[in-house]
């Protein structure tokens, strides 16, 4: 018996390590962030805003804004052909619908560093390389597949018997849609767009091939500034990034699925 | 749901987007492997048979699997403690195992370069309770890469393994332990077979996705670390060439398609 | 010293299984409130009640799996409960059967005696032994999910069986069957029990299926045992309501003791009425108490007809029901109380009454039991 209680505490060692090991280096950048220091000392000598002031930069100002035109849009559409894709899908009957779902899904299986190359390839011929336009594009295609994902389940948990108690009742189909289906998925339909802005803002790799000078969003720049001279701004966007994360989860929890389960 | 037609027009969009803007621009490059510069194979020979592709081919395999059986030591005893603790304590796991993994990849690897550098909290704790005595190398090199990607994949595990051992019945192993066997011999003999669908999901997962890494490997790995999504980026952007990275992206793609199906199908019989 | 019990089988007077004042709280709930009991050799004994009456507590408490707040159980005269489960040496079939899912039935089997380090031509020769036993001989190389309910359950009962353990517990075990294959699955496990002689604890709370297959029956209620005996006992002398009321029916009339003399007690019920019964115990004039009458002892006959005995009550039908072999009536006294009279429909030209009508209901001076509430 005592051997059991010996792997016991082992197990409990190395979750508590684990734990550290997860959340450490997060809060170290957001510390940083704060730093009186211009380097990545830890911990820091004193405590200032510096970093968040170098933020007003316009190098800065112009990336974040250029990543925000991009992943309202990008959200909307992926979230709205998801929702489409989620509504066809769902009738039995619906031809190839395995093969269309994989297709959909498909994003999620292809490494994106050949999403990335070829995305470059295309755009260029088409010119879409290095414009906004192209940069929504790409973020909505990587974020269908999870608007789609979270949707269809949203609609598997509507009771089948509702629509048809509805249609007993009276209802034409497009008013059963109407007040009885979309009104229990809207929290998923919530869920899938706050997800697909998480997405979005946080999205890099194909970003690298399709931005360009003009259309760059704020991973890019950071990727860039990484590999040149690092100071605590970087640690500062980092935050900033991570903050952004968190709220959209905080949201999700609180009117996405979590609704739902009412 | 809906017995109507006119809602199969909904998926339309979708479906249009994908085929155009996905399947056709990845379908096209890829083709590129055997058309460019000139029809034929010779850019798979090239890869292959070149020393320096095939090096960084046989690394990303190698830096994969280590990260795969790292993450399989150090996660399994986490997803066992979310599976049996009681809804207080699992709640808590899922958080700290949940919250990185919403966090970006760019965050995260950048944190890791914060924390590994010489001059950095790592380094200042090992000097401090006197495992060494100058710096150790743990930035731009496969330690400090490994280091980095097993708690990037460390979720990837947890989750599906978390999953399945929470779906075991308890009954299993109060029976084998009624039956007359140990702790010890009732897990390896009864709760370890049955958790293994949840073992081999993850730990593809883990590996099939580090294969294709980019951030990290870029960000924290040393020359001799090179991926081959690295390799990839470079003949793109900096030479400007699109046979070669067309068909490292075959090599790729085949790879993870094959390891897909070769671990589906075990999990298939035992149903 | 052994006597021999209904089956003919030997059951030994010293106690296998010794159970003192167990207790088991979780905060402030108390699932097991002082159980003691005494298993024999060789018996079949029933734990019955209701759920959450302890029943499965006690059992959980046996195999090692509940670690009881305070008692002691003793086997074979040791300690049981220092003991972790696997080093208990009992067998035990659980209600969801627990067959290993990635084993087949041999190997499920062959399990207790493989982690004995029993050598191989052994585990063999049992193996096959029990499966012939259970009559699942072919199914040796099957898995558990290619088998149906029934066979599951006889390669649980052969798993838990084929180590020759002291003692077999089992947690309803056939609650998941369907009626007919309960009911052969119960004869099954009779004939296990005459053949291999294991002393069995039966956790059920069908009590039925406990009239048919025990030796003695410990009836189980709110974490206490209200009585144990056998299944006669326990059908023809209830001693507690609840026991009254959980074994078969029981019609309750409350009275008022108005006079005892030396073999009876006379009492009057709410309507006034003076009934007769049987003493039993110390009964004193002027207490209250509860008399329980089975539906099949009470007689309906014409108002006004002559009856031999002193018990009886004026009342109205108020259902009837249609048994096949008997007829249910429900008929409510002059004072509105409900009683319940099952009458066997043996003679031809018996007389059958109809909703509404009034008639005379009684019951022998033998057939109503002072019952404690």
């Amino acid at each position: 018996m005592p051997r059991h209680i010996l792997w016991g505490s082992l197990r409990g060692v190395i979750c508590v390590l684990v734990a550290v090991y997860m959340l450490i280096p997060l809060a170290i950048v957001v510390i940083i962030s704060f730093s009186s220091a211009p380097f990545l000392t830890f911990p820091p000598p004193g405590f200032s805003m510096q970093w968040y002031r170098a933020l007003r930069d316009p190098v800065w100002l112009q990336t974040l804004g250029t990543s925000a035109t991009v992943m309202l849009p990008a959200a909307a559409a992926a979230t709205a052909l998801g929702l489409g894709a989620a509504l066809a899908l769902e009738r039995p009957g619906f031809p190839a619908a395995p093969a269309i779902r994989a297709l959909l899904m498909s994003p999620l299986i292809i490494p994106v560093i050949i999403t990335g190359a070829a995305f470059y390839s295309v755009f260029k011929s088409i010119g879409l390389q290095g414009t906004v336009s192209g940069l929504i594009l790409a973020d909505t295609v990587l974020c269908v597949p999870y608007a789609l994902a979270t949707i269809s389940a949203s609609l598997q948990m509507v009771d089948p018997r509702m629509a048809k108690a509805s249609a007993s009742l009276g209802a034409k189909p497009m008013t059963t849609f109407r007040r009885v289906v979309l009104p229990s998925i809207s929290s998923g339909v919530l869920s899938s767009f706050l997800f697909a802005l998480v997405i979005s803002f946080d999205e890099l790799v194909v970003s690298l091939f399709v931005s360009g000078p003009e259309a760059r969003p704020v991973t890019v720049q950071m990727w860039s500034n990484i590999r040149g001279d690092v100071d605590p701004t970087i640690a500062a966007l980092a935050t900033v990034l991570f903050t952004f994360a968190l709220l959209m989860l905080l949201l999700e929890a609180l009117f996405g699925r979590g609704e739902a389960k009412k | 749901m809906m017995e109507l037609k006119r809602s199969d027009w909904l998926g339309l969009p979708a479906i249009l987007l994908l085929l155009g803007i996905f399947v056709l621009p990845v379908s096209l490059f890829m083709l590129k492997s055997v058309t460019d510069p000139v029809v034929g194979i010779q850019n798979f020979a090239q890869v292959t048979k070149d020393s320096l592709y095939a090096k960084v081919l046989w690394n990303t395999v190698l830096i994969s699997g280590t990260t795969t059986l790292i993450t399989l030591v150090i996660g399994y005893p986490v997803a066992y403690t979310m599976a049996h603790a009681s809804g207080r304590l699992r709640r808590l796991l899922i958080f700290v195992v949940l919250i990185p993994f919403w966090t970006s990849l760019l965050v995260r690897t950048f944190s890791w370069m914060i924390l590994l550098q010489p001059k950095g909290v790592v380094n200042d704790i090992l000097i401090g309770i006197g495992l060494i005595h100058q710096p150790a190398e743990l930035i731009f090199n496969r330690t400090g890469l490994l280091i980095a990607m097993v708690q990037v994949q460390l979720p990837f595990l947890i989750f599906p393994l978390f999953s399945v051992m929470s779906k075991i019945d308890g009954a299993y192993v109060r029976a084998s332990a009624n039956l007359g066997a140990s702790p010890i011999t009732s897990f390896w003999r009864v709760y370890f077979p049955l958790s293994l669908p949840g073992v081999s999901t993850g730990a593809m997962l883990v590996f099939v996705t580090s294969l294709g890494y980019f951030v990290t490997p870029a960000l924290l790995g040393g020359l001799r670390d090179m991926m081959i999504a690295q390799l990839i980026e470079e003949q793109v952007a900096d030479v400007g060439t699109w046979g070669v990275p067309a068909a490292l992206s075959v090599i790729l793609l085949v790879g993870t398609a094959l390891l897909f199906t070769i671990v589906k199908r075990p999990n298939a019989r035992t149903r | 010293m052994t006597t021999l019990n209904s089956l003919n089988v030997s059951v030994s007077k010293v106690p296998l299984l010794s159970i003192a004042d167990l207790r088991k709280t979780y905060g402030a709930t108390t699932a097991i409130d002082n159980v003691s009991l005494d298993l024999h050799k060789g018996e079949f004994l029933t734990f019955l009640g209701p759920s959450g009456s302890g029943k499965t507590t006690v059992l959980m408490s046996i195999a090692g799996f509940v670690q009881p707040s305070s008692g002691s159980i003793v086997l074979s005269g040791k300690p049981l409960l220092p003991l972790a489960p696997h080093q208990r040496d009992i067998g035990m079939v659980f209600q969801s059967y627990a067959l290993f899912p990635h084993m087949t039935v041999a190997q499920n089997v062959a399990y207790p005696l493989t982690v004995r380090k029993t050598p191989k031509a052994e585990i063999e020769k049992k193996v096959k032994r029990m499966l012939d036993l259970v009559g699942l001989p072919q199914h040796a190389s099957r898995h558990p999910a290619q088998l149906s309910g029934g066979q599951q359950q006889r390669v649980a009962l052969a798993r838990a069986m084929v180590f020759e353990p002291r003692l077999l517990l089992m947690d309803e075990p056939l609650a998941a069957l369907d009626r007919k294959l309960r009911a052969h699955m119960q004869i099954e496990i009779r004939r296990l029990h005459r053949e291999l002689g294991v002393s069995i604890i039966y956790v059920t709370h069908d009590q039925e299926e406990a009239l048919v297959m025990s030796d003695r029956i410990a009836v189980f209620n709110q974490g206490r045992i209200e009585q144990i005996g056998s299944p006669c006992d326990l059908y023809e002398r209830p001693q507690t309501r609840f026991v009254a009321d959980f074994i078969g029916e029981s019609n309750f009339l409350d009275a008022i003791v108005r006079s005892k003399d030396k073999s009876s007690v006379r009492c009057t019920l709410s309507d006034g009425t003076t009934v007769a019964i049987r003493l039993t115990k110390k009964t004193n004039v002027g207490a209250a108490l509860t008399i329980a009458v089975r539906p099949e002892r009470v007689r309906l006959s014409e108002p006004g007809s002559s009856l031999q005995t002193e018990n009886v009550l004026k009342a109205t039908v108020t259902d009837v029901g249609y048994l096949g072999q008997s007829r249910k009536y429900v008929v409510k006294t002059s004072s509105g109380v409900e009683v319940v009279a099952l009458e066997q429909l043996a003679a031809l030209g018996q007389r059958t009454f109809r909703i509404g009508e009034n008639v005379q209901i009684s019951w022998g001076m033998e057939d109503g039991l002072e019952v404690q509430s």
